[in-house]
């Protein structure tokens, strides 16, 4: 008897604590030009697609940006610039795990890099 | 209220509870996207470490670090571990952040603690009821290769951002993963605006 109870106390913990912090599924890319970058106390990369759609990056302290083989930094995300993201969407947010920022997109200038 | 009132009481409440708990599974039941419990953690921290002969788990790493030695571990971690692991170490892959447990963030002192020996058995012989293979031959060659990448996972903390670009040639990838980070490239170099379409997952 003692084991039946503790078999099914142990049932009862885990089913009661599951469903905690639910993760989403998988990484995508996001391929684009930089419309417009918000720095607060985390940045908002706000980026047109190839595909004509507006989509806003988070970029937290575990982001990692690159420029071809070399590091980069947020500030290299402007307006303007092309990037290829890696991303995974976290409930209403999608994060930026990756960005690869490439060259300035040629139909359109940079212009006011950093909206604070 | 008698002993045997007392007992009948504490069973009655644990059936309830592992009633109420069979109920809630029934209707809910399990995902792998789920944070296991901190119990569950606990419990499986201290099962993972019995799993390790005390003999080995304070054993040393006899290969001597060179940068030949982190340059084969890069390459190795990047073909066979990265998938869920990543090339950073921090898991936040799509099969890194799905696993139950999920693949942890090595960086953090979690792994970082560990002695030489436990990082070294773990991935010989891998973690039960985890994702985590065991990699292994009993075989010195094996052997050294395992100890390498003990080496490499201390590395991580430091790793650059051009060693990451070099492993990202070692992950493994399929035709269309090839396409699409050339399709990619090519944008980044202001190429062609409507490039091939990219793979829809980031793969590894």
């Amino acid at each position: 008897m003692r084991k039946a109870v503790a078999v099914l106390s142990w049932i009862a913990l885990f089913a009661a604590a599951g469903n905690v912090q639910a993760h989403e599924g998988h990484q995508h890319k996001v391929m684009g030009t930089v419309a417009q970058v918000h720095v607060e106390k985390v940045a908002h990369v706000e980026v047109k697609t190839t595909e004509g759609k507006t989509v806003i990056l988070t970029c937290d302290d575990k982001t990692q940006f690159m420029k071809g083989k070399s590091a980069a930094t947020l500030k290299d995300v402007v307006a303007g610039v092309r990037v290829v993201a890696t991303t995974v969407e976290e409930g209403k947010t999608i994060r930026a795990v990756e960005v690869q920022v490439g060259e300035m997109d040629a139909a359109k200038p940079a212009a006011d890099p950093h909206k604070h | 209220m008698t002993r045997a009132a007392k007992a009948g009481w504490a069973v009655l409440m644990g059936a309830g509870a592992g009633l109420a708990g069979l109920g809630f599974l029934v209707s809910a039941g399990f995902s792998a996207r789920d944070e296991p419990t901190a119990v569950e953690a606990f419990v499986a921290r201290r099962l993972r470490n019995f799993s390790i002969p005390s003999a080995h788990r304070d054993a040393r790493n006899p290969v001597a670090l060179t940068p030949a030695v982190l340059a084969r571990a890069r390459a190795h971690f990047a073909d066979h571990c990265a998938s869920c692991h990543g090339n950073d170490g921090r898991g936040q892959t799509t099969l890194g952040r799905n696993l139950y447990p999920k693949a942890p963030d090595m960086l953090l002192s979690d792994t970082q603690a560990l002695p030489d020996g436990h990082l070294f058995w773990i991935i010989k012989n891998g973690v039960r009821l985890t994702g985590m293979p065991a990699w292994g031959e009993d075989t010195p060659a094996d052997d050294e290769t395992t100890w390498e990448l003990v080496h490499f996972i201390r590395h991580l903390p430091k790793l650059t951002p051009e060693e990451l670009a070099e492993m990202r040639e070692f992950n493994p990838r399929g035709r269309r993963d090839w396409e699409a980070a050339e399709a990619e490239r090519r944008f980044l170099e202001g190429g062609d605006i409507a490039p091939a379409p990219p793979s829809s997952h980031a793969g590894h």
